[in-house]
């Protein structure tokens, strides 16, 4: 009861929650009725709900991309979870799903009301009217309304993301550490694009200017590691019983030509593509990706490794730049991901010092960006495409975003 | 009581959009052009020699006449003729009329001569007004035709296409084509090895860009439409402006909007 006590209180003495509530209903029932009615046959529960249905009728066939509007990509066990929507037919499933959507965002602002209030500084404002006005600020982003109206599923990733941190960070034991990276592990079955996180499980550090020493906590380590991909490997069965599901899946997500297809990604690797194919310079995706990733990837995690974190915190720095990763490395990065990362980055903003340099410079501005106009963004690539297929705007600002978590893990002297 | 109050209007509301929704939307195809409409498409890239290799000596001379005389830096022109809607061709096998999209055209081939002077023929190109009534398994001449109905995405989606097509719809991303096709797949054991095409088109369902790679996206022709407004000297530099614009934009953003 204490959280719609606590609901009451705010809608009545915060006119910018108020506000934020109503404009977010609104998302919810402009999309809901703008999905049913005029992209009934152009959004992306089609593609869940039609590979609920293969994965009920036929799994061998779902990886033939035939079935879908757009390719599926995610593993076979995901297909599973859209299987109730699939019987319960478009329009019921959609409405079903786009309220469970709705909830997830409540769930999603609760854990991370809890999670700010328990990282928060002690240079901090007493009061949470601060980390109220960044929930507003996550409820009326722009890209909800994009989520909305794709009926996608990245706050099912958020809200699995955001229990793991809670148990993370709050409790120490292994069996505790074994369930977040559990759920972690779950939203990696869902949709991959968690998969990028796992390394930064790891509880590992290197003190390379005192001691050069590299210390591990191996148990904890090994428990996270173990709770990840133990749901992640339960595909590994359905690829054994079906061997087509393997073979489709590589193809799909590394080796088909989907990737060759021009669009407003804003990931590094998206650009490099876009370019090669603007001015015809022969490329193998595949390399372009391999070679952005291991350079991104590889300084993400030694800033992990040799970063001055506090112990109980490093895991949301690691998760973050993992995130951050996935987003400037993998072909596809679009909007909606960004309310994966915007959670993620209010829970930095708190654990830095209120008056924080890097707060002001960089991870405010990520997050002001993000919610209100990288959408516009995507408008201006539509305009221009054909003489400049670039849609670089987001790209700079999580740059800005890696930079300053760097400058975080770097810097003795916390600012 | 007020928020109940909200929630059982919000309830109502949803269920009278669910209940009043089609599941069928229907689809009207059109013809995007218009007669006297002028399209001029110029070659920058033709390996002939790889072209030869792929799908033997005739190579130019089949499919839509796309290839036909194709020569690096040449131009090709159409000019719409005629349009029609409800074209009908009599099929002997069904003994029945079969609709067809059509348009006629006058049409210069491939040629570096800027004056152009007297066309070179008159061809129609067609597509059936049901897409449904293509073969399945289709593949396009030259695997994408010069010209398509509208709304292109539906169109297609409606044909059953040789398996190595992919489609991109135009919520998602611009509307385009690509077919794969694997060596050997195509009549006389044709093409000699793997090749990718990528065709995009405009809003008019005309062809506006038309690339052919073999493995690891090497090109062997490329094949775009010429904008008429914009001259080819400013449009070397539209890109260049582009960026500083774009990066202008963003600065400002940083530094005078997203205020810290």
């Amino acid at each position: 009861m204490k959280p719609i006590k606590r609901f009451k209180e705010l809608w009545i003495s915060f006119k910018f929650f108020r506000y934020s509530v109503i404009a977010h209903l609104g998302y919810f029932i402009v999309t809901l009725i703008v999905v049913l009615t005029i992209l009934r046959d152009q959004n992306d529960f089609i593609i869940y709900f039609n590979a609920g249905g293969v994965f009920y009728n036929d799994i061998n066939n779902l990886y033939d991309q035939e079935q879908y509007l757009w390719d599926y990509r995610y593993l076979p066990l995901s297909a599973m979870f859209f299987v109730p929507f699939y019987l319960l037919g478009f329009d019921l499933g959609f409405l079903i799903f786009h309220i469970l959507n709705l909830i997830l965002n409540i769930l999603i602002c609760i854990f991370l009301y809890k999670i700010c209030k328990f990282v928060k500084g002690e240079d901090h404002e007493e009061d949470d009217k601060r980390i109220i006005i960044y929930i507003c600020i996550y409820l009326t982003g722009i890209y909800q309304i994009f989520n909305y109206i794709l009926g996608q599923i990245n706050l099912y990733i958020t809200l699995f993301i955001l229990i793991s941190l809670y148990i993370f960070i709050k409790y120490d034991k292994l069996k505790w550490q074994f369930a977040g990276s559990l759920i972690l592990g779950v939203s990696i079955i869902v949709k991959p694009v968690a998969f990028f996180l796992i390394p930064f499980l790891l509880v590992i550090n290197l003190d390379y200017k005192r001691r050069k020493k590299l210390t591990i906590d191996f148990s904890t380590s090994l428990v996270r590691l173990i709770g990840v991909l133990l749901p992640v490997s339960l595909n590994i069965f359905l690829f054994l019983a079906y061997p087509k599901l393997w073979e489709g899946f590589i193809d799909t997500n590394f080796t088909g030509s989907n990737p060759l297809t021009i669009n407003f990604s804003f990931s590094i690797t998206k650009l490099i593509l876009n370019f090669c194919f603007l001015y015809n310079i022969p490329f193998n995706q595949l390399y372009v990706l391999i070679i952005v990733l291991s350079i991104i990837g590889g300084i993400g995690f030694i800033i992990f490794i040799i970063g001055k974190f506090d112990k109980n915190y490093q895991i949301i720095f690691g998760i973050t730049l993992g995130m951050i990763i996935m987003l400037l490395g993998y072909y596809d990065s679009w909007d909606h991901h960004l309310l994966i990362l915007i959670p993620l980055l209010t829970i930095i903003v708190f654990i830095l010092p209120r008056h924080s340099e890097i707060t002001m410079k960089y991870i405010r501005k990520g997050v002001l960006f993000f919610s209100v106009f990288d959408l516009a963004f995507m408008g201006i690539w539509f305009l221009i495409w054909f003489y400049f297929p670039y849609n670089f705007a987001s790209t700079i600002f999580l740059i800005l975003n890696f930079i300053g978590i760097t400058k975080y893990a770097l810097l003795s002297e916390k600012k | 009581m007020k928020i109940k109050l909200l929630l059982l209007i919000s309830m109502v509301f949803i269920g009278f959009i669910v209940s009043t929704t089609s599941n069928v939307v229907a689809s009207n195809y059109d013809i995007g052009v218009e007669k006297g409409d002028s399209f001029t498409w110029k070659c920058n890239i033709c390996d002939k020699k790889k072209m030869e290799d792929l799908f033997g000596k005739n190579w130019d001379s089949n499919g839509t006449g796309l290839f036909e005389e194709l020569k690096r830096g040449n131009q090709m022109r159409l000019t719409v003729k005629e349009t029609d809607k409800d074209f009908k061709i009599y099929n002997p096998s069904s003994l029945k009329n079969e609709e067809f999209f059509s348009i006629t055209f006058k049409k210069w081939i491939w040629t570096n001569d800027d004056t152009w002077g007297d066309y070179d023929y008159k061809d129609q190109i067609t597509h059936y007004s049901d897409p449904k009534d293509y073969s399945d398994d289709l593949i396009f001449p030259n695997c994408a035709p010069i010209w398509l109905p509208l709304p292109l995405d539906d169109y297609l989606k409606e044909i059953d296409l040789y398996e190595g097509y992919s489609i991109d719809t135009r919520s998602r991303t611009i509307t385009a084509i690509s077919c794969e096709i694997k060596k050997y797949d195509l009549k006389g054991d044709y093409p000699t090895e793997y090749i990718n095409i990528h065709a995009i088109y405009n809003d008019q369902g005309i062809l506006e860009s038309y690339k052919l790679y073999i493995e690891n996206h090497q090109i062997i022709i490329e094949i775009v439409l010429e904008s008429n407004s914009i001259p080819p000297m400013i449009e070397f530099f539209i890109p260049v402006i582009l960026v500083i614009f774009y990066l202008g934009i963003i600065y400002l953003m940083y530094k005078k909007v997203l205020i810290g």
